[in-house]
């Protein structure tokens, strides 16, 4: 009897099959991933992958490696992992699902436009219109980060429309006023008429007045070392100092003006996100 | 036979099967470590092979696998330090330690770590050419990079295989050691030429370009401080604003040029040493792809 049981037991760990494989492979990996062992667990997805010819399996095991990756914020390696994914061959659900994942991967490692594209890709994609609430908050997020403010803002109202919330209700209207945006270029032609002038457009008032009065300074010497004979004093000192000053007071306008501007966007972004993630986290 | 016989036979048997069992799990995992490798899936990699470094129950050529794909992912993942101590441990007796060995020699060179390859090289003879072709080639590219042309010439000597896949990178070797130009300059000299006329020392040093951006503004300067010595004499603010500021670049000049032979010296051997790793580089991925 004893024989018998070893020799059934020795058979059937030598003569599993294939699927038989893939099914507890998939429960070993779920296993580790509710155990907070994404390391592991990803490996373990990723042996389905290796192990599996099926476009299926291997789309599943590929979706919840990126969830593993997602737990451990490495968004470019979900991303990746999404990215390698045949959704051609398989069903409409698992397609959705992996397209709003991709969407939603490419957003949170800062991937707009691959975001944008994958969204679009969803809105051609889907039969059932309702289901474009699901991931229209993601549509919003990304279009205000890609700049896209019109798009957005038009979105934005769909979306509180949907969630029964007043666009006109001045609690609300915050959303609807975009950013008003400096002009680098004129910030540049500024400090070049008038040094520091670009400064002060972008609202550095003090580094402003700091950039007249070096440029100042330097013209100063430069005129006084001339007049008094020291021709070369004034020339090469005085001058080259005056432009140093002047060209590279005229470039750091230009770039205050960017920073100054990426700092409202950014502030005008989180203003939405915020709103966003509030109204989300309620659900 | 009687029933403790067949028992025991049967138990001999179930070890023996679940024996190799383990052992054709650990190859059917280093199968799969080669697809991860194959597909950049180092994160992957990194953690199955962690699986394996804490079992106590492996052998000696299990471990040397494990140690070989640990030095192989860590150079994948730009860690050539780490990469070079795993390669490290991959024992003499194993078929992967040519490789470790050729891969270990060009990450420490790499990473400049040449303290670790100053010990007497190793040798491990073996029946087989081309692996002692492997070592001579690696032990003269590590001796010319350390600038050592005698131990070069003694491996450089002992080639012993005329057409190999190596040859063409052995013959690289030399035409290297043989371009390596003479530089046998003096800082002295260069700051002294440089005291004369400012800006020689650089173009004495090899720096032509420097020497002349450096002989402009110290001639300015000089200019400037004469212009207003002339007009306004010795006690002047203007004379000694401009006198100070021709002195400071004066002196900064002599000290440039000084320090220029060593900067020069060491952008030859750099180069030098890149061609060196870049041989190697080539030669390894031609044998080891």
């Amino acid at each position: 009897m004893i024989r018998y049981c070893l020799i059934c037991i020795l058979l059937c760990k030598s003569f599993t099959s294939n699927a038989d494989t893939i099914v507890s492979n998939f429960k070993t990996a779920d296993s580790l991933y509710l155990s907070g062992n994404y390391n592991k667990a990803a490996l373990a997805y990723e042996r389905i992958i290796f192990l599996s010819s099926s476009d299926y399996e291997r789309s599943n095991a590929l979706l919840f490696k990126s969830y593993c990756y997602k737990k451990e914020q490495l968004y470019n390696d979900a991303l990746k992992t999404l990215q390698r994914c045949n959704s051609l061959n398989t069903d409409d659900s698992i397609r959705y699902t992996l397209n709003k994942e991709r969407a939603l991967i490419a957003f949170l490692s800062g991937n707009y436009p691959d975001a944008e594209s994958t969204l679009n890709l969803l809105d051609h994609s889907i039969t059932d219109s309702s289901k474009h609430y699901e991931y229209l908050y993601l549509e919003i997020l990304v279009l205000n980060e890609l700049q896209q403010w019109g798009e957005a803002a038009e979105l934005l109202k769909k979306y509180m429309h949907h969630k029964n919330l007043d666009t006109e209700s001045e609690e609300n209207k915050y959303l609807f006023m975009q950013p008003k945006l400096l002009n680098s270029k004129t910030a540049k032609t500024l400090s070049f008429i008038l040094p520091g002038s670009g400064q002060i457009y972008s609202g550095k008032l003090f580094r402003g007045l700091s950039s007249t009065i070096l440029n100042g300074s330097a013209i100063t010497y430069s005129m006084l070392s001339v007049e008094k004979g020291f021709y070369l004093s004034g020339i090469f000192t005085g001058f080259n100092l005056f432009m140093m000053f002047y060209t590279g007071g005229s470039r750091y306008a230009e770039y205050i003006a960017n920073k100054e501007n990426a700092k409202r966007v950014a502030a005008y972004n989180k203003k939405i996100r915020d709103f966003i993630l509030t109204q989300e986290s309620q659900q | 036979m009687n029933k403790k016989n067949i028992l025991f036979t049967l138990l001999l048997l179930c070890c023996l099967i679940l024996k190799g069992q383990q052992n054709s799990s650990f190859s059917s995992d280093m199968i799969f470590e080669k697809y991860l490798l194959q597909n950049n899936l180092l994160n992957d990699s990194k953690t199955l092979l962690e699986q394996y470094s804490s079992a106590q129950s492996l052998s000696n050529v299990q471990k040397d696998s494990i140690n070989y794909f640990f030095g192989k992912t860590y150079y994948l993942l730009e860690k050539p330090g780490v990469s070079a101590n795993y390669y490290s441990r991959v024992s003499k007796e194993s078929n992967l330690f040519p490789e470790s060995y050729a891969m270990r020699t060009y990450l420490l060179l790499s990473i400049k770590d040449t303290a670790d390859l100053s010990q007497p090289f190793q040798s491990f003879q073996t029946n087989d050419p081309l692996t002692n072709e492997i070592e001579l080639f690696c032990n003269a590219s590590a001796s010319l990079y350390n600038s050592d042309t005698t131990t070069f010439n003694y491996f450089n000597s002992k080639y012993s295989l005329p057409n190999s896949s190596l040859t063409e990178y052995e013959k690289k070797l030399t035409e290297i050691k043989n371009s390596i130009p003479v530089y046998k300059k003096s800082g002295m000299i260069a700051g002294s030429l440089s005291a004369l006329i400012p800006g020689l020392g650089k173009i004495y040093a090899g720096k032509p370009k420097q020497g002349l951006t450096t002989f402009i503004p110290v001639f300015i300067l000089g200019l400037q401080a004469y212009e207003a010595y002339k007009r306004s004499g010795v006690k002047s603010p203007w004379f000694i604003a401009d006198s100070g500021l021709f002195t400071i670049f004066y002196i900064g000049n002599i000290l440039g040029s000084a320090l220029s032979v060593s900067v020069k010296r060491k952008e030859i051997q750099h180069e030098v040493n890149d061609q060196i790793l870049l041989n190697m580089h080539i030669a390894l991925q031609k044998l080891y792809k």
